[in-house]
């Protein structure tokens, strides 16, 4: 199955694109559109070459839209539209076909093997945040399935057995009042969500940044998403601002200096069991760890199995430093912040540290 | 010297002069004695516990001065005081302050010591008083060493403390100053508690507090409102010449094994010269090749001894590159489940290690005894 045809036209920019399809998609597919969308540190002509040595080809352009494709497997050939925003460093896949086979098989990989590449993170919090703004925007929205988790460590209150972790699958048009339902007796947040707002959209979201449009206009969908592309150029930010510079302390005598980005959080020492356990369930390393009761401390280097890279963590009550060491990736941080909303504070926050240059 | 190095002094010794017959029975008689003693092992345990706690304490309070003092530091920033040394004393055969920084304005210098967690404050002051000298003595040597001309009647000494032993550690640079006609100027500063990285200076003694306790100009006034430098750029080395050998392990697992993660050759493998790149880039400044080849010989030593890597036979040497190829005893293939595998039991491993290192020495006695020596284990060592 080939992704759906787009007549050859010349695209300025992304709202452009998204707004073509929202007029015309229904014409153009009968089949669910699926945008996965992703952040990144690369240039686009970087990130292309990526995509090129993973056998990704560019068929055909359309301004800034381009229609790529890559014979995956003998039998399946996958396909679609990317954009690639410069200004924000994020991009976006289009494509029609099945999430089962070509979108699992050989997209969403991408986001996962590609360095210096992630999908584009939406906490649950946030998730739920978007879910309320749209219900109160839309008297007629609803919400029809959810798929919301309680994960270890969490600090989410809960009626209900606090200790144990669930996840709780739902579908029914009175998924939102069930959603705060269960928020509140069972401590859940949503990792994936279907909103239907009758007559004007419907899609579905998950937290690693792949949406679902079922039906309706594609550019209100983004609309209402804005908040979730906000909160993940703010983790961008922050990484941004980590830094490793070269210091000379004497002649031939030269160390690695590293400016860390901070996770603001709550942290108390009873957490830093669930955090261990998360990190190394999640293939980090934790080499030279150091925790100390009182105020809390804690300091450790890690190593990213996933991405054989290190760096170092110092924390106390209020926040986390992340230090790089040597080499940096966007995606270690990315998963690394994951981590530390979904097992110590959900409500944890990125801040960039800004901290003046050695030369200035 | 470390305590590891005398241990595997201990370990030589024996194995070169002591280990035959009767006095291997004795070693072994012992160490099965030991092990089965519960009291044994839970002081090899909390020894092993304190000295690893104590690398980390080291390492914490090192990085934190490094963070406030090197350019671009917090606090250098802000004074004419920059970090000039790790270590600085270590080649003028003088124990060694920590760190040392300077102020090229006024050509002054401030040794700063960290206490041990388990050293009482009037013995650090009078190995400070030591250093002291030394520093005296080696003085244009030194200056030429850290770039800088300092005058020897412009050298203060901080003595660098948790908190929570600041009152403890100004009673005794009193009790100093009262018996000493030329006392040495002391300060005291607190820093990495368990409140995170601050440093302050503490001038609350309890018999003479105040303005002679602080520090002259810019950097008085900064130490005695205290730095958080938490956020600040960090120079975060994995370890020290003088860390804990278990935390030497867990930095070096994972660095070896990720070398390798695009090669043929198997994680597991690495050589010496690899080993001893990795220490010499960690450990820098001008005399870490020498340092760098000293801890590699001293840690494959320990781990060899304990089973923990051996040395690969030639024919299957994939490294080639010159120098002898070990290889870390785990079947496991990846970065994470190779350090996971040999981390497991580093700690029993490493204190049976400390309780056969007593068995030694029970046998060394005896065989000293016996053969009437009187040498001590230094000679051997030189």
């Amino acid at each position: 199955m080939e992704v759906f045809e787009v007549p050859p036209d010349e695209f300025e920019d992304g709202p452009e694109f998204n707004r073509y399809l929202s007029r015309n998609y229904s014409a153009l597919s009968g089949d669910d559109l699926y945008i996965i969308s992703g952040v990144t540190e690369l240039t686009q002509a970087e990130f292309e070459e990526q995509l090129e040595e993973r056998g990704w080809k560019t068929d055909r352009e359309y301004g800034v839209i381009k229609k790529i494709g890559s014979q995956y497997s003998q039998d399946h050939r996958a396909e679609a539209y990317l954009h690639f925003d410069q200004d924000e460093q994020l991009f976006f896949f289009y494509t029609d076909q099945r999430k089962t086979e070509e979108i699992n098989d050989a997209v969403v990989p991408l986001l996962r093997t590609i360095r210096g590449v992630h999908y584009l993170y939406i906490s649950p919090r946030i998730l739920k945040e978007v879910t309320e703004q749209i219900a109160e925007q839309n008297e007629s929205a609803k919400v029809t399935e959810f798929i919301a988790k309680r994960t270890e460590g969490t600090e989410i209150p809960a009626l209900e057995r606090p200790d144990e972790e669930r996840t709780i699958n739902y579908y029914g048009d009175d998924g939102l009042r069930t959603l705060r339902e269960v928020e509140q007796k069972y401590g859940v947040l949503p990792h994936i969500l279907e909103i239907d707002i009758p007559g004007e959209l419907n899609f579905r979201i998950d937290k690693e940044g792949v949406f679902k449009l079922k039906s309706g206009s594609l550019s209100l969908m983004f609309e209402y998403l804005d908040e979730c592309i906000t909160q993940c150029l703010d983790i961008k930010e922050a990484y941004d601002s980590t830094r490793v510079e070269d210091i000379e302390i004497a002649e031939d005598n030269v160390v690695s200096q590293s400016t860390p980005a901070r996770i603001e959080l709550n942290l108390e020492f009873d957490d830093l069991g669930p955090l261990k356990t998360s990190l190394q369930d999640n293939d980090y390393a934790l080499i030279d760890t150091n925790a100390e009761r009182g105020s809390v401390y804690f300091s450790s280097k890690i190593y990213d199995q996933e991405n054989n890279l290190f760096f170092n963590i110092r924390a106390d009550k209020n926040a986390i430093r992340v230090f790089p060491k040597e080499e940096r990736d966007i995606g270690t941080f990315f998963r690394f912040f994951e981590i530390i909303q979904s097992t110590v504070d959900e409500h944890a926050e990125p801040e960039s540290i800004n901290y003046p240059l050695a030369s200035s | 010297m470390s305590s590891a190095e005398t241990e595997l002094e201990v370990l030589e010794y024996y194995l070169s002069e002591v280990d035959n017959g009767n006095y291997r029975n004795i070693k072994e008689e012992k160490f099965e004695n030991l092990t089965d003693n519960e009291d044994a092992v839970e002081a090899a345990e909390e020894r092993y516990e304190n000295r690893r706690d104590e690398a980390q304490h080291k390492k914490k309070v090192r990085t934190t001065l490094m963070a406030a003092f090197l350019r671009n530091g917090l606090i250098e920033r802000v004074t004419n005081w920059e970090f000039k040394k790790l270590f600085p004393l270590r080649t003028l055969d003088i124990d060694s302050a920590d760190v040392l920084i300077g102020n090229q304005t006024d050509g002054s210098i401030i040794l700063i010591i960290i206490l041990p967690l388990r050293q009482r404050p009037n013995t650090g002051i009078e190995d400070a008083v030591e250093m002291l000298e030394g520093v005296r003595d080696n003085n244009s040597t030194l200056s030429d060493d850290i770039g800088l001309d300092f005058r020897n009647d412009r050298i203060q000494t901080a003595i660098a403390i948790g908190p929570a032993r600041a009152n403890d550690t100004a009673t005794a640079i009193e009790q100093y100053e009262q018996s000493n006609t030329n006392p040495e100027e002391f300060y005291v500063w607190r820093i990495a508690g368990t409140q995170g990285e601050k440093i302050d200076v503490f001038t609350d003694f309890p018999g003479n507090s105040g303005s002679d306790r602080q520090h002259d100009g810019n950097l008085g006034q900064v130490l005695d409102e205290g730095r958080e430098v938490m956020d600040s750029p960090h120079v975060l080395p994995d370890f020290f010449y003088d860390t804990h050998h278990s935390l030497l392990l867990e930095h070096t697992v994972t660095k070896m094994a990720s070398n390798r993660n695009e090669s043929e050759i198997p994680n597991t493998h690495f050589s010496r010269q690899e080993l001893q790149d990795y220490f010499q880039e960690t450990l820098h400044g001008s005399d870490s090749n020498h340092k760098a080849t000293q801890l590699a010989d001293r840690v494959l030593r320990l781990w060899e001894h304990i089973d923990l890597v051996t040395e690969m036979k030639s024919s299957n040497d994939q490294i080639e590159d010159g120098s002898t190829s070990y290889r870390f005893k785990s079947r496991k293939q990846n970065t994470k489940s190779i350090y996971d595998d040999i981390a497991e039991d580093y700690d029993q491993r490493s204190v049976e290690f400390l309780l056969e290192i007593e068995a030694m020495e029970k046998a060394i006695d005896q065989f000293r005894e016996d053969k009437g020596i009187q040498a001590d284990l230094a000679a051997f060592s030189t």
